[in-house]
């Protein structure tokens, strides 16, 4: 069986997040007004925290996965500032313990009592927008490959590793097909790597979340991403229709044209490991 | 396919409310008089971590934050995942344990109307806070305490009474969930998947830790016996523990989340180290209860019968074992953390007394004290006395030898010794054994990256070449493209020269045609040419010569003294005409020529608009027809690069599935071969440590000897 490798602190997992940081992540986000560069950064930091907090326990956070952010734009590289900065894979206790800044941010929420009420709240940042150069995206996969395969031979048994690729056009410095692959032929005793994709939109279009075909795909790069995106392994897909999404056997972690909410599950979705106890 | 959904809801049939993550229920708990407004928790003071923010313990299904108000600490539950039936359930926990006397129990209120997150207000469990370690952080700290571990297991032994006794099921025993507190004793919390008698009927919301349930434990499995198969698990290992503490180490990787047993040991008992380790341990008690152990999870896998304790737990006491201190790390030897000093200093048992020859036989000694005396008189007497005294001498020595010889084999101290030179035969036989296999191991571990790294390299090397491959089909086919183009585009440029080239002609011809035409017009009759009378006209005439056109040239030949004048004609042929001579000859042709350049100076110029369309349309015919190529060209180049593409691809994919099965067999190898070597250094660990008690123990019996048996019997002296 695959996929099913208990995630421990003697045994953990680990996360690549590949972020595009090109010029055109200047643009908003489709259905918004924020930039996309600017969205994609939150919903990372907020990812970071909720992992933290998930794999919290009485005497901290439990490394259970090491994670690494790489940027892809002008340069491609480690995508963390502050104290973690030029890092690529990091135990999720440091990560936890040394975001960039922790800001205060405050905002209106319901009281419970129809009303609104002002309330400030403590948000860690590990991650800063960048949007500047062109999608070096096959140097960002060969960047994720190497970590990878570093990750399944140092921990031959662990639940394989899960690289998410977050993007909004097409790469620039070739076809990213073979080096998305090349991410999936390391495995550990548990499976194969997991490559995910998520193309961003500006266009105020429907997101596709999760097809198991590329037929209503739009265009050939939107199948390019889809032909290099893994397979949801069953306890993703069993979650995904817990969330109400319809996702058939064949699901790929694939989301195109996505706007905020879908970014946030594809983000919710890819990085449900298996149980944490 | 689908697009985003906007409500959250589960398969089932039960609607079930989308509940906040973790990290939301860490916001909202920034402002506890918001997130608790109207409730006895407002305001609440939240323990926070080293970021300000609060701090959760989190599991599978809720976060526990810490919190204090009016003075009292309590710990609120906050789920992150919807269980079906949960008040209800809580209520009936509820009321069934404030019905028991029990020291295990932790106080609890499920709030429905519990914290406000993002406006909607969420169910929390409000439950008293224990101060205490979880079971596994506290044998981080005890392990070494062998009486404390043993302390330990008598409790849980008589929890898991108490629970049986009041018809309860936890659901969820294991490590996370015993709470161990200063004082030793045990708290069982999260009460999520708990059975009372009142919830028969009902499946498990849970179904519980990996590494404490059967291979078998579903959901169905639901009442007060579903703690049985973990009840086992954690019992064994803490005898394991309080036996030898060593094992701590030796059979779990540190910070793995299971006490000596986990998974594979219950779902592969025949391939278990870890079960092997304890059947076959040198510790008849552990073994026994490892042997029954094993025997349920052979045979009564999905029906487990009640935990059975050894009764009383009273193992073999281990020297300098530190005495039990309560909520505080067992300070480590030397500074060392404790598993190293564990290493650096076995623990060894104290080696045994040295053996003696217990009470002397009388019979014998007697007999060896006569021989002892008589004997030095024996060879004089057989000189002097008598050969037959000699022989009897010889014959009383033989016996004495045979007698005491016979006596010293039924020495009992004897047997004990030769068992134990045997024991430690056998155990340095299996130290060598086992050294030879890590040998083996590591000899495996080289082959093993060796072949690991070719097999990488060849890889990256095929990778290589199929892209290289690929280029050079791209370049070559790209070739061929240009030349095709570059054809094309040649025969676009002939094109316009033949174009050019068939307006000059077509031009020529006109231009010759006019010259003719116009020539024609011009009569040599009225041309008035000095000595061309009416005879030479007629002559010319005759010849076919009327006007300027109806010849191009003259020559002369020489005809005897005369030069005869040739009038080319303008068909080509050549006619001479008679009482023409060189001087009318000339005349006319300069007649002719005058006339000519004077028509030239009117020649047409160009083409007629007729001859021009003509010759328009057929340069735009095979324009077209180039360009239609050229278009055919680069489209069919379009279409082969994008099959090159999708070859490429296909190859690619072809041996990413080949290098991931390849990957796959390493892995497999290699987490094997890494569990065998994990497994052979502590085989031979202990197998070193078992060799060396056994020396120790057949040296005790080194003074267990036929020569010291002898002089025992003499002396009485060991």
């Amino acid at each position: 069986m695959t996929y099913a490798a208990e995630i421990s602190r003697a045994n953990p997992s680990c996360f690549v997040f590949l972020v595009d940081q090109s010029a055109s992540m200047n643009d908003p986000i489709g259905g918004g007004r924020q930039r996309k560069a600017d969205v994609v950064a939150d919903a990372l930091n907020r990812l970071l925290a909720e992992l933290s907090v998930k794999c919290a326990k009485e005497e901290g956070v439990r490394d259970y996965f090491h994670v690494a952010v790489i940027g892809y734009g002008h340069a491609v590289g480690s995508a963390f500032t502050g104290p973690l900065a030029g890092r690529d894979l990091v135990p999720l206790s440091q990560v936890a313990d040394q975001p960039a800044r922790v800001e205060k941010r405050t905002k209106k929420v319901p009281d419970g009592a129809g009303g609104l009420v002002e309330t400030t709240t403590r948000f860690p940042v590990w991650v800063d927008p960048v949007a500047h150069g062109a999608t070096p995206m096959c140097r960002a996969l060969a960047t994720a490959e190497s970590l990878v395969s570093d990750w399944v031979a140092r921990h031959p048994d662990s639940f394989p590793p899960i690289v998410l690729n977050l993007t909004d056009g097409e790469s620039t410095d070739g076809d990213p097909a073979g080096a998305a692959w090349a991410v999936q032929t390391h495995v550990t005793a548990d499976g194969a790597a997991l490559l995910f994709n998520l193309h961003v939109s500006a266009a105020n279009t429907v997101p596709v979340t999760f097809p198991d075909t590329d037929v209503a795909l739009p265009d050939t790069y939107a199948r390019t991403l889809f032909g290099m995106s893994s397979l949801l392994p069953p306890h993703m897909r069993f979650y995904a229709l817990q969330q109400g999404l319809q996702v058939g056997d064949l699901a790929r972690g694939f989301c195109y044209n996505a706007d905020i909410t879908t970014l946030v599950q594809f983000l919710d979705i890819g990085t449900r490991a298996t149980d944490l106890r | 396919m689908t697009t985003s959904p906007s409500s959250t809801s589960t398969s089932g049939d039960e609607p079930v409310r989308a509940l906040p993550s973790g990290a939301t229920y860490v916001e909202a708990l920034q402002d506890t008089a918001l997130c608790f407004r109207g409730t006895d928790l407002a305001g609440a003071e939240v323990r926070v971590d080293a970021l300000g923010r609060p701090r959760a313990i989190s599991g599978n299904f809720a976060g526990v934050f810490s919190l204090e108000v009016g003075g009292t600490r309590y710990a609120i539950k906050c789920f992150t995942r919807a269980a079906p039936e949960q008040a209800a359930r809580y209520r009936a926990v509820g009321e069934h344990l404030a019905g028991l006397d029990d020291d295990w129990t932790v106080g609890f209120d499920y709030l429905d109307r519990g914290i406000l997150v993002e406006g909607v207000w969420h169910p929390v469990l409000r439950m008293e806070w224990v101060e205490g370690v979880n079971l596994l952080r506290w044998l981080d700290r005890h392990v070494d305490d062998a009486r404390a571990v043993r302390r330990l297991a008598e409790r849980f032994a008589h929890l898991v009474d108490r629970l049986a006794a009041a018809g309860v099921g936890h659901g969820d025993l294991q490590h996370g969930n015993l709470l161990v507190t200063a004082d030793g004793s045990l708290k069982l919390v999260d009460y999520d998947g708990m059975y009372v008698p009142a919830l028969a009927g009902l499946s498990a919301p849970e179904t519980g830790h990996r590494n404490y349930q059967s291979p078998d434990r579903t959901a169905a499995d639901f009442g007060p016996s579903v703690d049985r198969f973990s009840s086992w698990v954690i019992y064994l290992s803490l005898v394991a523990l309080a036996t030898e503490p060593a094992l701590w180490r030796q059979l779990r990787d540190e910070d793995a989340e299971h006490l000596v047993l986990a998974e594979s040991d219950f779902a592969d008992p025949a391939g278990s180290f870890r079960l092997a380790t304890l059947t076959g341990h040198p510790d008849a008690r552990l073994r026994g209860l490892a042997e029954r152990f094993l025997d349920v999870l052979l045979h009564h896998r999905a029906a487990p019968p009640p935990l059975e304790p050894l009764e009383p737990l009273d193992a073999v006491e281990p020297s300098g074992v530190e005495p039990f201190r309560d909520a505080e790390p067992a300070p480590a030897k030397s500074g060392l953390p404790s598993w190293m000093v564990d290493r650096l200093e076995p623990h060894r048992p104290a080696p045994p007394p040295s053996a003696r020859f217990g009470d002397r036989p009388r019979a014998l000694t007697a007999l060896t004290w006569a021989l002892a005396v008589l004997l030095p008189f024996g060879v004089p007497a057989a000189v002097l006395v008598d050969e037959a005294l000699a022989l009897a001498d010889a014959s009383a020595l033989l016996a004495w030898a045979a007698a005491t010889a016979a006596g010293y084999r039924r020495r009992p101290e004897r047997a004990q010794a030769r068992a134990a030179r045997a024991e430690r035969k056998r155990l340095v036989a299996a130290r060598l054994a086992a050294e030879a296999e890590a040998a083996r191991l590591d000899r495996e571990a080289e082959r093993i990256a060796a072949a690991t790294a070719a097999v990488k390299a060849e890889q990256e090397q095929r990778r290589r070449a199929l892209q290289q491959r690929h280029d050079e089909r791209l370049r070559e086919h790209q070739r061929a493209v240009k030349q095709h183009l570059d054809r094309i585009d040649q025969e676009r440029q002939s094109v316009a020269a033949r174009t050019r080239l068939e307006e000059q002609r077509l031009l020529v011809r006109r231009q010759k045609a006019h010259l003719r035409e116009e020539l024609a017009k011009f009569r040599l009759a009225l041309a008035g040419v000095e000595g061309v009378g009416p005879r030479q006209l007629a002559n010319l005439q005759a010849v076919g010569i009327r006007t300027a056109a109806d010849f191009v040239g003259v020559r002369y030949e020489q005809d005897g003294l005369d030069r005869v004048a040739i009038f080319v004609l303008a068909d080509g042929r050549n006619v001479s005409a008679a009482g023409v001579g060189e001087v009318s000859a000339v005349l006319i042709d300069q007649w002719r020529e005058r006339l000519t350049a004077r028509v030239e100076a009117e020649r047409p110029t160009a083409l007629t608009q007729v001859e021009q369309r003509a010759l328009r349309l057929r340069s735009t015919e095979e324009r077209a027809r180039l360009d239609a190529e050229h278009r055919r060209v680069l489209a069919a180049a379009e279409t082969a690069i994008r099959e090159l593409r999708a070859t490429l691809r296909a190859e690619q994919v072809a041996l990413a599935d080949e290098m991931k099965n390849a990957n796959t067999t390493t892995a497999h190898t290699r987490v094997d071969h890494d569990r065998a070597a994990t497994e052979a250094a502590v085989r031979l660990e202990r197998a070193e440590r078992a060799a060396a008690e056994g020396v120790t123990r057949a040296d005790a019996f080194r003074p267990i000897t036929y020569r010291r048996y002898l002089r025992f019997l003499l002396t009485g002296k060991n």
